[in-house]
């Protein structure tokens, strides 16, 4: 990415992503009329499927990984994929997360970000 | 006080007919490959307001161009040559000279197919440096991307390497295409700018390292850059969207 030189008028641009090499990648200036960045995105994935021909990558949400979720009283709970029950339930966040890599060393389990940042919004699932 | 934001706007100012389109999509993606936005008339669709002024407006925004005053042809119809390009690099010119403080830092690239015949057509800018594409994509993503270089862009792959990375979205672009029920010749430029940003944002991965076969017989270089570029399915949590300052 360039570095920052001289303007008189305040910019901002936003980054929809970085390649492999550093490089942040700034949205265009004007939108499309024709289709949304979500369906741009979708209509790539499923060319590039095509061309590959790899399978898809499944979501996190969909994986098998233990997952480490807050409950409502503020304890942080460890449950298999499909489970119905809590593996177990931890005061912190880190304590839970410790848990379910003893269940299961092989895959690093994934947990719900608990607040926003950088990574992603409050809510979606994030590799612990 | 914070520091004033960078000005990554790039004006591209070339023809915009299918005989250029290949150089036309290759610049653009140059552009948004090294990091810079890519802007030009052809975002301006409001028939509400005066072109030129659209294009002044985008000229006074932009801090980068790239001038393409290669098309002197008589246009086959008219017996005419098309003079907007001249013109643009005018106003740019213009406004680089007689703007205020906030223009005086612009800079540009000026494209002919070769260096030396710009002064049998516009010889008031004799002197100037003129970068030479020979009528070739290649030649054009080479000399662009190591301009925008020199101008602070972070050190990316090469024009070689950006040339196969390009020649693999050219591959994929009429399957996108298809995908959104489309042609790939039916895209406006805001359509396309969308699909080249979230291409090299999701879709563009570092090369594979040699294997010893390929270390061993080498391949010829241009196929070589042809195969830098991988296409692979998006990591999964690869999107970062962010505000920069």
């Amino acid at each position: 990415m360039a570095t920052a030189t001289k303007t008189s008028k305040s910019k901002s641009y936003r980054a929809i992503g970085e390649t492999y090499d550093g490089v942040r990648v700034l949205a265009p200036k004007t939108k499309s009329k024709m289709f949304t960045e979500a369906q741009v995105r979708k209509a790539i994935a499923r060319a590039v499927t095509e061309v590959t021909g790899a399978a898809p990558k499944k979501s996190l949400a969909k994986s098998d990984a233990i997952r480490v979720k807050k409950r409502e009283d503020g304890r942080f709970e460890v449950k298999r994929a499909g489970a119905k029950k809590a593996s177990a339930v931890k005061d912190t966040q880190t304590a839970a997360v410790a848990r379910a890599r003893e269940l299961d060393p092989g895959t690093a389990p994934i947990v719900k970000r608990v607040r926003k940042s950088s990574g992603g919004k409050r809510g979606t699932w994030r590799k612990a | 006080m914070a520091a004033p934001a960078p000005n990554l706007d790039v004006f591209i100012n070339c023809p915009f007919d299918a005989q250029y389109d290949p150089f036309f999509y290759a610049a653009v993606f140059t552009v948004v490959r090294l990091g810079y936005r890519a802007r030009c008339a052809l975002e301006a669709d409001n028939a509400g307001d005066s072109r030129l002024l659209k294009i002044i407006k985008i000229i006074g925004e932009c801090r980068f161009a790239m001038h393409d005053i290669s098309r002197t042809e008589l246009s086959e119809t008219t017996k005419l040559p098309r003079f907007n390009m001249p013109l643009e690099l005018g106003l740019w010119l213009g406004a680089h000279h007689l703007g205020g403080a906030d223009q005086c830092d612009k800079s540009c690239i000026v494209f002919d197919v070769v260096t030396d015949r710009y002064g049998k057509f516009i010889s008031d800018i004799s002197g100037q440096d003129i970068h030479a594409h020979d009528g070739k994509v290649d030649q054009l993503i080479s000399e662009l991307a190591a301009w925008l270089r020199q101008q602070g862009a972070k050190h990316v792959a090469g024009g070689k390497a950006i040339l196969g990375e390009y020649e693999q979205f050219r591959k994929i672009l009429p399957i996108i295409c298809r995908n959104q029920n489309m042609t790939s010749d039916e895209l406006k430029f805001a359509d396309f700018n969308i699909i080249v940003t979230n291409y090299i944002a999701d879709f563009i991965h570092r090369p594979a390292e040699p294997s010893e076969a390929t270390k061993s017989d080498p391949a010829p270089s241009h196929d070589r850059a042809a195969s830098a570029a991988t296409i692979a399915s998006p990591p999964a949590g690869n999107r970062r969207p962010k505000i920069l300052p």
